[in-house]
């Protein structure tokens, strides 16, 4: 498939994680921090509540970009986590090309809160 | 944070995809359970806890002062489901920056995983935080 620098590949809300999915992602990622599940340890660390796992983040940015251009096409994702984010907070997932060269496509990526807090950057590679 | 662990290359441990451990990873962000192919990100440094290579453990970080400061993923192949893939995990750099309310550690780790026979299937960088 052909690209072009600017064009839109997502633009996605994915529903904010109650507890029970935090303990889901803990559990499938085998993630023994206690930071995700347990209310008096993110308190004690400085936070208002539990916090979402950051690699959360990134398996939706994977996910999703791997829905829109093929898993087997995807090449790197690197993404820098910005901002905590606590259960029931949606994100709204966001990808433009940034730059085609020849069958290397590369795009940025942003996760956001509905206050417009950016809690992730990314910029990931895939195959045209 | 151990600064003399920069450098340091785990003992060497195996990974094997697991649909289980999948679906609760999928089940856990809210994505359909789609389990034909094992999803992008399943491997991650935090299965090497139980496997000889406790990043924070190594690293001396304490979880309450802990961040995560982000991931890198090279896909190289596919990864099938109960392949075992052995996986090498190496410090590759910590730094120590003066922040506003203290100092603040950067460690870089990098996974490699990889077939029996050696064929490269991916690699995981994750960089952790730890606040003074």
């Amino acid at each position: 498939m052909a690209y072009s620098e600017g064009d839109i590949l997502l633009d996605a809300t994915v529903p904010g994680a109650n507890l029970a999915r935090l303990a889901d992602f803990s559990a499938g990622t085998e993630d023994p921090n206690p930071i995700h599940t347990d209310e008096e340890f993110a308190k004690a660390a400085g936070f208002p509540t539990v916090l979402q796992q950051g690699p959360m983040t990134t398996a939706h940015f994977a996910r999703l970009l791997a829905e829109r251009v093929g898993q087997d096409r995807l090449r790197w994702l690197d993404v820098t986590f910005t901002a905590p984010v606590f259960p029931e907070e949606d994100l709204k997932i966001e990808a433009v090309v940034t730059a085609v060269d020849g069958e290397a496509v590369t795009c940025a990526l942003t996760a956001s809160k509905g206050d417009g807090t950016v809690t992730a950057k990314a910029e990931a590679g895939f195959g045209a | 944070m151990n600064m003399d662990r920069q450098g340091h290359v785990f003992p060497r441990f195996t990974v094997r995809p697991e649909k289980a451990l999948a679906e609760k990873l999928l089940r856990g962000q809210g994505a359909p359970v789609d389990l034909e192919t094992v999803p992008p990100t399943y491997m991650i440094f935090l299965r090497g806890e139980t496997r000889g290579a406790n990043l924070f453990e190594a690293l001396g970080i304490d979880r309450r002062r802990a961040l995560h400061g982000g991931q890198r993923y090279e896909w190289y192949e596919p990864a099938a489901w109960d392949e075992e893939l052995t996986v090498t995990a190496t410090v590759e750099k910590i730094t120590e920056k003066q922040g506003r309310s203290g100092r603040i550690w950067f460690a870089d780790v990098a996974l490699d995983y990889a077939r029996a026979d050696g064929t490269r299937v991916l690699r995981e960088i994750t960089r952790l935080i730890e606040r003074e």
